[in-house]
């Protein structure tokens, strides 16, 4: 007891400072503009099946010809995830969609299909890690837009037609580079957004080709 | 050298120093609490619920702590908030490390900082040197020798 009492007014003015800063942390954060929901949201990952990344609608069918989702379906739908029309078609894959709406979900892509995306041209492959790593080498083709810097390449992305095929990747799945420029493209309405979960470290260890060349930002 | 410690401009410049490091450590987080917030998803160690409050509180408790430390203000209680920060930091880090968490540590600015390392173990234990130095050679709490 005797103790307590010696450390008791350390341990209000302890009590004090963290109230203090809790309460100050609050304000801040309601007012500041760039405040964060106190809960985060749990992260899904949607492993992309074949089906809905190489389902050939080439985009110069009429769009007329092709038929309309049925909209009892699509209905209080919002599509976030990257999804062919086709595959909305599909009553089970909007179902399971909807259930995952609630939650912020990202659609990860594999190596092979990456390889495959690229092979045939599909897509914009695009390194969130910042510049210096970007130089010391990256997966071919790759162009650079740090994460943290997209304020810098607002203008590039804007210029983006909305239904691209956006391949993101940073170093491995434990790096958040690219589901941060994942969130961005989202809220400008990217509608196929994936991304190489395994990154840099994934391409590398499977023994993949480098670029090394200094590419700048096409 | 317990006199050279008791020092009343060695403690200052030790307080100083530690203030310092802490509101400039704070400031980058509190500029940024999402990239913070993925900073510290990184470490795996909080559950998702937890990650958004703690970006949001950690860097305030570092930068109100940090200008206690330099105005003189709560100095002992501040000291031992700080040291308790580092503890859980250096053990942060060294499960990162045991985990082979290739992850931004955080320390300094949000998702820019150095990777998690030793060199980050041995700063925090460096800090913590001084907030024991601060805890032990400062004066008596203020709300105690107010009563």
């Amino acid at each position: 007891m005797k103790v307590l009492n010696r450390f008791s007014p350390l341990i209000k003015e302890i009590l004090i400072i963290v109230s203090i800063s809790i309460l100050v942390a609050l304000l801040f954060n309601t007012f500041s503009g760039k405040g964060l929901p106190l809960i985060r949201k749990e992260m899904i990952k949607v492993q992309a099946p074949d089906s809905v990344l190489f389902s050939s609608a080439p985009s110069n069918i009429d769009s007329a010809l092709l038929i309309q989702p049925d909209s009892s379906i699509t209905k209080n739908i919002q599509v976030i995830a990257p999804l062919h029309e086709q595959a909305l078609r599909n009553p089970a894959s909007a179902t399971n969609l909807s259930d995952k709406t609630s939650k912020e979900y990202y659609t990860v892509i594999t190596l092979s299909q990456l390889q495959r995306l690229l092979k045939e041209n599909r897509g914009l492959l695009i390194d969130a890690r910042n510049a210096e790593d970007y130089m010391q080498g990256h997966i071919g083709n790759a162009i650079n837009i740090p994460a943290l810097e997209i304020d810098n390449h607002f203008s590039e992305i804007v210029a983006i037609p909305r239904d691209t095929l956006m391949l993101l990747y940073c170093n491995n799945a434990d790096c958040d580079l690219a589901h941060l420029l994942a969130d961005f493209l989202r809220d400008l309405e990217f509608k196929k957004i994936y991304i190489y979960e395994n990154g840099w470290d994934g391409w590398i260890k499977a023994g993949m080709p480098v670029d090394n060349s200094k590419g700048e930002d096409r | 050298m317990k006199n050279q410690l008791s020092n009343r401009y060695i403690i200052l410049i030790s307080r100083f120093v530690l203030g310092i490091i802490f509101i400039i450590a704070s400031a980058d987080k509190i500029a940024h609490p999402e990239l913070f917030a993925l900073s510290i998803s990184g470490y795996k160690l909080l559950p998702v619920y937890l990650v958004n409050i703690s970006a949001l509180v950690l860097p305030w408790l570092e930068m109100i702590t940090g200008i206690f430390l330099v105005g003189g203000i709560f100095v002992k209680s501040s000291s031992v908030i700080i040291a308790f920060l580092l503890t859980v930091f250096i053990g942060a880090i060294s499960l990162a490390m045991i985990q082979k968490l290739e992850i931004d540590c955080g320390c300094f600015g949000a998702g820019k900082g150095p990777q998690v390392g030793w060199l980050r173990i041995i700063e925090d234990f460096g800090m913590l040197f001084l907030s024991g130095h601060i805890y032990y050679f400062s004066n008596k709490p203020e709300l105690e020798s107010k009563i």
